[in-house]
């Protein structure tokens, strides 16, 4: 069978994704570009006798060399691996859309384009003439509508074709404005006398070096004669930016943004008066200065409800139908011919480490992620964002941050991978730090537990509140000390829309399969490790060696440094000990409400679970999770302390 | 900075102004775009040729290269103290502008004789512009320049905000929140820090 590579590459909120998934539905593997932390998403399918494998490439505005996604569709497209690179245009929006188009046409990329989203455009009474927009680009065009699918067909069909024809897909270059490309025609000529551009489209070469494109730059400085070619370069730039008064980057951008317009105004033509009435209440209330913020504590509060409710009801089902049966058929299976303490680390550790897994963690995470992948699919995501984005910003953060920080509430291992989405790396590892203080589902089993339960709602929540304002404060202290200016909030806002079931079910599956390849075996080993541990009766141990904290400080009985111990495994397990080594789950009888209080409080805050850690490292290394775990530690220690002083001074 | 200096300042700037539309300023036109009466328009112009900073021939006048300077200072702070530092006044603690920007605002020397070059162009008086995060939801404009970092003024062109581009502002969030603008037909929001930077030429606009 003879394969096709494709490359679908485009604008964030273009429908990309919907592409990628209605083409590859469950075939799609997800891992990583080499050496890089942003998600690699391919898959394959079948047609016409085709093996065709499909590359979802990172959503980029530009393929400007500032961030690792862009870099990462550069390469992708230099490396000339793809046989088809398919650029997902949104016919609302396309004039901005256009401009990845002229720089995938610039990189000679093999193109042809989606127009997609046509229906959104029409309801705006925008018609797209694709005919004409083909002409003009010199490149296929077929228009789509991602959601339902249309469209799709004929994409395939062309690329198959283009393939089978043996068709050159890149298209004729554009050209520019006269001052701008005159200069480009000058540097082009001495381009091609370098080596390099036997392997890279001359032209581009010296657009961007036009550009002062520093990869591009240094590319060329490591031919012979480069540095000719790059003090031309820089002069030719000089002399642009002389005559525009702008730095040559936004003069190539406005010149590109030019070319667009002439473009534009030869194939869109608005037809009819927008039809978006709901669409237009609807971002109008939650985008609104006193509705919208009743609105989003509303969605977040229901979200949370609906996803605990949820939750529990399936963490019930699951654990007396699945999670009792497995263990005690493990259980029964090994006994006979293992020592008692080895069934006790099967058993216990890994069994019930991995049953935990299933029955605490899934059954609210999944619910979670289904709930946030609708929001985020709707639209709705980017107004909360726009809402937040003044509180973000008192943290160093912006409102973009705000994604991974309601990821956390569900687990912080997606949480914590969610911080990609931010552009610097000194705003992913603020926000990192954020996330892990956000209190996730299994910490809000302990609070709701341990004080919940006992102590009343009201307490509870004011868990919840000191929670964050510990989270402000320590993120604050965090941003004034890392060296380094804020980023401002520059995002697009993108219409509201109907989500789809079938991206909800996949999204969701995609964040999960990731949580389940992180954190499974890291629980599932960690616990195993921690019963050996406590086999060999060294857990007791920590009892007298942690006291001068637990009771001395934190007022707290001194059995609890087995809890805390186990809670680092998985933040719920504290409650399960807590009760198991007081002998109790009438946790009333044996603390006091002071005690309990301070012991939700700790768990909350104190070092990330042993999962969320390994993700911290991944994304940030070891140092820096190392420096985030330990802040919350101390943090923990601090908070728990202070209550315990506060509950004395209240009772004398 | 007394009242008096500043709307000299205002008056060489129309001088200026008028002269890059082609026209000969003279007290009446001066007057007229000012909206201020001739005879005190004619008695700071006195003032002004007393104090070398323009002359007068035939009827109208020219600004002297000292007054061209003067102009230039006037729109540099004007954008300082508007657009940078919001209400706050710095410019009289300032010496050596030029650092000034460079140290203290992030411009590279390419930004910023980009900027220097961009008020000298400037099309209209200085007292025009006001920062994108001032304008009303509804009001339109022309993005004039843009005084950030390189970094944030690339990705701004990225997503269509290019010097000379129309923008509208659809909404502004509460307590210098972001602002979102709908430019080349999709919407943007904009930090606040950010649009406070972003100076525009109003065009008035229907909410």
């Amino acid at each position: 069978m003879r394969s096709i590579t494709v490359a679908l590459a485009g604008n964030a909120n273009v429908g990309k994704s919907s592409i990628f998934n209605r083409l590859t539905g469950l075939s799609q593997h997800v891992g990583n570009w080499p050496g890089k932390t942003v998600e690699k998403a391919e898959g394959v399918l079948y047609f016409k006798g085709y093996r065709i494998r499909v590359i979802d490439l990172p959503g980029a505005y530009s393929l400007s060399p500032y961030s690792v996604e862009e870099i990462i569709v550069r390469d992708y497209l230099l490396s000339r691996e793809a046989d088809v690179v398919v650029d997902v245009v949104d016919a609302s929006a396309l004039e901005r859309n256009l401009y990845l188009t002229l720089q995938l046409i610039e990189l000679q990329a093999p193109l042809v384009v989606a127009l997609n989203q046509v229906d959104m455009a029409e309801k705006r009474g925008i018609a797209v003439d694709h005919e004409r927009l083909s002409e003009t680009l010199g490149v296929k065009v077929v228009p789509t509508v991602a959601i339902t699918g249309e469209g799709l067909n004929e994409l395939l069909q062309t690329i198959v074709e283009a393939v089978e024809k043996g068709e050159r897909l890149t298209a004729k270059q554009l050209t520019y404005g006269k001052e701008v490309e005159e200069r480009i025609e000058r540097l082009e000529s001495e381009v091609r006398k370098l080596a390099l551009s036997e392997k890279y489209p001359p032209r581009w070469v010296s657009i961007k070096l036009l550009e002062r494109d520093h990869l591009v730059a240094e590319m060329v400085s490591k031919c012979e004669g480069g540095a000719e070619v790059l003090e031309l370069a820089d002069e030719l730039a000089m002399e642009l930016e002389e005559m525009h008064g702008e730095p040559s980057p936004i003069v190539i951008a406005s010149e590109r943004y030019s070319k667009i317009s002439e473009i534009v105004s030869r194939v869109q033509r608005v037809v009819a008066p927008p039809r978006v009435r709901w669409e237009r209440t609807l971002d109008y209330v939650t985008t609104h200065p006193v509705l919208g913020y009743a609105i989003l504590l509303s969605t977040i509060a229901g979200m949370l409800g609906l996803v605990f409710y949820i939750g529990g009801l399936l963490s019930e089902a699951i654990e007396a139908y699945v999670g009792d049966p497995l263990a005690e058929a493990a259980r029964a299976l090994l006994s006979s011919s293992l020592p008692a303490e080895a069934v006790r680390i099967v058993v216990d550790g890994l069994v019930v480490g991995f049953v935990a897994g299933l029955v605490v963690v899934l059954p609210y995470v999944v619910p979670f992620y289904a709930v946030l992948s609708i929001l985020e699919d709707s639209g709705y995501l980017a107004r909360v964002a726009y809402l937040t984005d003044n509180l973000m910003h008192r943290i160093g953060l912006h409102g973009k941050a705000v994604l991974p920080m309601l990821m956390g509430f569900g687990c912080n291992v997606p949480a914590c991978v969610g911080c990609r989405i931010l552009e610097t790396d000194r705003e992913r590892v603020l926000c990192g730090l954020a996330t892990v203080f956000v209190p996730c589902a299994a910490r809000t089993i302990v609070i709701l537990g341990a004080v919940g339960r006992y102590l009343g709602v009201l307490p509870a929540l004011s868990i919840y509140l000191v929670v964050f304002l510990v989270l402000l404060m320590v993120v604050r202290l965090a941003y004034k000390v890392a060296p380094g200016e804020p980023m401002d909030l520059i995002m697009e806002m993108p219409a509201y829309r109907r989500p789809s079931l079938r991206v909800t079910a996949l999204k969701t599956w995609s964040k999960t399969k990731s949580f389940v390849i992180v954190a499974f075996p890291i629980i599932i080993a960690a616990s195993a490790a921690l019963e050996a541990l406590s086999a060999v009766g060294l857990t007791e141990q920590l009892v007298p060696a942690m006291a001068p904290l637990t009771v001395g400080l934190l007022g707290l009985p001194a059995a609890v440094a087995i809890p805390l111990v186990f809670g680092f495994l998985r933040k719920e397990l504290a409650l399960v000990m807590l009760a198991e080594v007081l002998g109790t789950w009438e946790l009333s009888e044996v603390m006091t409400p002071a005690q309990l209080y301070t012991f939700a409080l700790v768990t909350s805050i104190y070092i990330p679970c042993v999962a969320t850690l390994a993700a911290l490292v991944r994304e940030f290394g070891w140092k820096r999770a190392i420096l985030i775990a330990m802040t919350t530690l101390a943090v923990a220690i601090v908070a728990g302390a202070l209550a315990h002083v506060i509950a004395i001074m209240l009772r004398s | 900075m007394s009242e008096k200096v500043d709307t000299l300042d205002c008056a060489l700037e129309v001088i200026m102004t008028l002269e890059r539309r082609g026209l000969r300023p003279d007290d009446a036109s001066i007057a007229e775009e000012l909206g201020k009466p001739i005879a005190e328009v004619q008695k700071m112009m006195e003032e002004a040729i007393q104090r070398g900073l323009a002359v007068k021939k035939d009827g109208h006048y020219e600004l002297t290269g000292e007054g061209l300077k003067r102009v230039l200072r006037h729109r540099e702070l004007f954008i300082h103290d508007r657009f940078v530092h919001g209400e706050d006044r710095w410019s009289a603690k300032v010496r050596d502008w030029g650092r000034h920007w460079r140290h203290r605002h992030g411009l590279t020397k390419d930004l910023l004789e980009s900027f220097y070059k961009a008020l000298a162009d400037l099309d209209g008086r200085v007292e025009e512009l006001k920062p994108l995060s001032d304008m009303e939801p509804g009001e339109r404009g022309v993005v004039v320049s843009i005084a950030c970092g390189l970094g944030a003024a690339r990705r701004l062109a990225e997503m269509g905000l290019t010097p000379g581009v129309q923008v509208a502002v659809v909404r502004k969030a509460p307590l210098r929140g972001p602002v979102e603008v709908e430019v080349r037909g999709t919407r943007v929001v904009l930090g606040y820090g950010l649009a406070s930077r972003i100076a525009v030429k109003g065009l008035g606009g229907s909410a």
